[in-house]
């Protein structure tokens, strides 16, 4: 019942999502206006090849850049972008990439076969373009084979490459405008997008303006043309209820993140409009450090799985906003199987003492769990401040009530990722890894991963890295969703990570504001908005 | 004068130096790593090394410390980790915000503070004066944070009468001035009333009072100026204080300064800006104190003849 009103939840957000897609019958975008964005956090520069994995500065770029390929948000299926069609080889080296014609980048410069090639060469070949030179993988060199055709060989096969060039991060770039601004192009965008820079205040707003030329959004979008919004600017504006404020007065038009116990107020009152995104990838989870006793022995893994209720965490932390989740992919990923949630352990706090007591952990004459004269007492490792803690508080109490004792540690982030990194925590639940293609399950679960990587469970498991292994190099999409289904049920009987509730990107709008469209990661396309009079 | 002017200056100097140190030693040894952030987790080692030797970070950190101060020296202060824009320049973007802010914030703390701190000390064991030291106390007490937001709905949402946030023009700066300036004034006005209190019971305030002066005369001419000694010192205390970006309420009321920025700084370990921004603090508030230091020649003779 539970999961079915979860798919349904799914099901209206995605159609909400839709809406900018394909905008509802009769109703014609308007030209013109102004809409200003209030964001919780800012972005640090914006050159999406040398992106360092900062979510909000993907929101911005998303419409200043268009990638090659974009993922359609109903069913996640891969459709042109910039290129208008595109094949794999075989043996799945070979991506061939047909450009749509008389595509332009903001400063005049034209973006043919050559322009994406040097775009390539950039990213494969400057020394702070690590994180998207390693989403692309194992490229041996890219050619123009025409003004039009753009080829991409391969060392080896790599599945998610395809995704890869469905994010605005490896989207080409105007090499004028590099040359031209150095190191500052992160402060100078210029892409293909349908909104160029305009102005830049640091640490207060970004203004782009509609790019008058643009006349090649993805399929996707009904209005194919230059978007309808003359201006979008975007504000930073950490404190919620301030956020909330601006919005209320009319100074914004749009936010993320609107206070939680707000969100049922503003759904009443008609002057605004609430939209809920599931992120795709790992949701948010309870991370177990196998490598520190007692976590390596399975049956305490399974005990603190069935001791904490997701249902809880969602009304008391987050009131309500956001979806249980039991598998360790969000079901918005493409990949995700939803008969793994019979698998994972549910809410059951005598299974769970059961387990215990199975496991030779007794509950001692203070009502905490003993073996061998030694009581059980974890350090649970959090961010400090906010949501965090009242989260890891919550699951503090839920595992006194089965008998395991706990010890909270508050750090602040960059401390907190070191002890994560270093594995100085016995569980966490501060991990969340958003992507929109499975392989972010190799980041949490390979044996490579340990250490610099996700892989913050410290778990290492033969079948699963074998399993990861051969997904990477699957072309084949429905060979890669069995692995995929393979995989999922492994973690769901290992239980290195214990997935609580898929992380829901909540938005408010004045309800003027249309058209607002939402791409497979919750990122807000502005390419079709419009402010309706 | 003159010696007393040279030891404040050579002190001054001596702050700064020991407080980019500091800072220095402290950015460097907390857990995180600047190069993770510029490059992420995914970098592979050899390129982690590359650029760690191309941004010195190999070096011991007396030699670190040394080229981040001769470059310091010339204006130069490093780039961010994260924007790659100058040190120099978000500093530049941000201070004159944090400088109008503290300037809005310090004049109101003076004007409310001075004046409930006179008119307490002459019309003391008043209704007012107990009136007003409740109230000095509440302001205190009250986290700025929570005055800010309930300034905000009630003044800004509910009422409209100011903006909610931002900071384009003049109107921008009465709900984050307010918010600021109620700690200092509470300060003040304790700290005025007590020195008023001391100074209006002296000999010379009685002769001036015996003469037949009016009572304003009295307290304005003769007794305010002596008052001020401590209160000068705090003030300059403040208003360093409030140079140094109060980041509370800049998050509050989305105000671009530099409380904001050495914050975010401190949580992404952008060691540069964090030390350039620690470094303007450090300047601003030396420099505070310098001026309160030459106020004192000016209100107190007995430096000047020193």
């Amino acid at each position: 019942m539970r999961r079915n009103v979860a798919m349904v939840a799914i099901i209206v957000v995605a159609l909400l999502a839709l809406s900018g897609v394909m905008p509802a019958r009769g109703q014609a975008p308007t030209p013109g206006g102004r809409a200003v964005l209030g964001l919780i956090a800012g972005w640090d520069h914006l050159d999406p090849h040398r992106w360092t994995g900062f979510f909000f500065a993907q929101l911005i770029m998303a419409n200043i850049y268009d990638p090659l390929l974009v993922r359609d948000p109903r069913t996640a299926a891969l459709r042109p972008g910039l290129a208008e069609s595109f094949e794999v080889s075989g043996d799945g080296r070979v991506i061939t990439l047909r450009l749509r014609t008389g595509i332009r980048f903001h400063d005049g410069t034209v973006c043919d076969a050559a322009a994406v090639r040097a775009s390539f060469e950039r990213i494969m070949t400057d020394p702070r373009a690590v994180v998207v030179r390693t989403m692309l993988g194992p490229v041996d060199q890219v050619v123009a084979m025409d003004p039009r055709t753009v080829r991409i060989q391969m060392k080896e096969a790599f599945a998610p490459i395809l995704d890869a060039l469905s994010l605005p991060m490896t989207a080409p770039v105007s090499m004028a405008a590099v040359q031209r601004f150095g190191d500052n192009f992160g402060q100078n965008p210029v892409g293909t997008g349908p909104f160029m820079f305009k102005e830049l205040v640091p640490g207060d707003r970004l203004v782009l303006v509609r790019n008058p030329d643009y006349r090649w959004a993805p399929s996707i979008f009904q209005n194919r043309g230059p978007a309808p919004l003359e201006e979008l600017t975007y504000r930073v504006v950490p404190e919620d209820l301030t956020r909330l404020a601006l919005l209320e007065r009319g100074d914004l038009n749009f936010i993320n993140y609107p206070v939680p116990r707000e969100i049922a107020r503003l759904r009443q009152d008609r002057r605004y409009r609430i939209v809920q995104v599931g992120r795709p990838g790992v949701p948010r989870m309870l991370t177990i450090n196998t490598s520190r006793p007692p976590l390596d022995d399975l049956r305490v893994r399974t005990a603190i799985a069935h001791a904490v209720s997701r249902d809880g965490i969602l009304k008391n932390v987050w009131e309500g906003v956001g979806t249980p989740a039991f598998s360790m992919l969000s079901p918005v990923t493409w990949a995700y199987a939803p008969e793994i949630e019979e698998a994972m352990p549910k809410f059951d706090p005598a299974r769970a003492r059961a387990i215990l007591a199975e496991a030779g952990w007794r509950l001692g004459p203070d009502g905490i769990v003993q073996k061998d004269g030694r009581r059980m007492r974890l350090v649970i490792l959090h961010l400090t401040g906010g949501v965090f803690l009242s989260l890891h508080q919550l699951v503090q109490a839920y595992l006194r009530a089965v008998g395991i004792d706990s010890e909270l540690r508050g750090l602040e982030q960059a401390a907190a990722l070191d002890a994560l990194k270093r594995g100085d925590f016995d569980l966490s639940a501060n991990q969340i890894n958003t992507a929109s293609d499975p392989d972010v399950l190799y980041q949490v679960g390979h044996s490579t991963s340990i250490g610099p990587l996700w892989n913050t469970a410290r778990y290492k498991n033969a079948t699963l890295d074998r399993l990861l292994d051969d997904a990477r190099v699957a072309i084949d999409e429905s060979r890669r969703r069995s692995l995929y289904a393979q995989i999922q049920t492994l973690f769901a009987r290992e239980l290195p990570y214990v997935p609580f509730y898929v992380q829901t990107d909540p938005f408010a709008m004045q309800s003027n504001l249309e058209g607002v469209a939402y791409d497979v990661k919750s990122l807000p396309l502005f390419h079709n908005a419009f402010i309706r009079r | 004068m003159f010696d007393y002017l040279r030891r404040r200056l050579a002190l001054s100097l001596l702050t700064v130096v020991g407080v980019s140190v500091g800072v220095f030693l402290m950015i460097h040894l907390v857990p995180g790593d600047p190069v993770t952030v510029m490059l992420s987790e995914f970098a592979s080692p050899a390129d982690q090394h590359a650029l760690r030797e191309e941004l010195g970070l190999n070096k011991p950190l007396y030699v670190q410390y040394w080229r981040y101060a001769t470059s310091a020296l010339r204006g130069d202060l490093g780039r961010s980790v994260r924007s790659n824009r100058p040190v120099i320049s978000e500093i530049a973007w941000r201070f004159p915000n944090t400088a109008r802010l503290s300037l809005a914030a310090l004049l109101l703390a003076v004007a409310i503070g001075g004046a409930v701190g006179v008119l307490s000390a002459v019309r003391r064991n008043t209704v007012f004066d107990h009136s007003a030291m409740v109230t000095v106390l509440v302001g205190l007490s009250m986290p700025s944070f929570w005055l800010g937001l309930m300034l905000m709905i009630v003044f800004a949402v509910r009422l409209e009468w100011v903006p909610v946030a931002g900071y384009e023009g003049w109107q921008y700066l009465i709900l984050p001035g307010i918010t600021l300036a109620a700690a200092p004034a509470a300060v003040l006005a304790r700290l005025t009333r007590s020195s008023m209190l001391e100074v209006l019971n002296q000999d010379y305030v009685r002769t001036a009072r015996a003469k037949g002066l009016r009572r304003m005369t009295v307290v304005l001419k003769h007794a305010l100026k002596n008052s001020l000694l401590p209160v000068v010192t705090v003030l300059g205390l403040q208003f360093g204080y409030l140079l140094g970006g109060a980041v509370i309420t800049e998050t509050v009321f989305a105000w671009p300064g530099i409380g904001r920025l050495v914050v975010d700084a401190i949580l992404a370990r952008d060691f540069p800006v964090v030390q350039g921004t620690v470094l303007m603090m450090a300047l601003g508030f030396v420099m505070v104190n310098l001026v309160v230091d030459l106020l004192y020649v000016y209100l107190d003779p007995r430096v000047r003849f020193a």
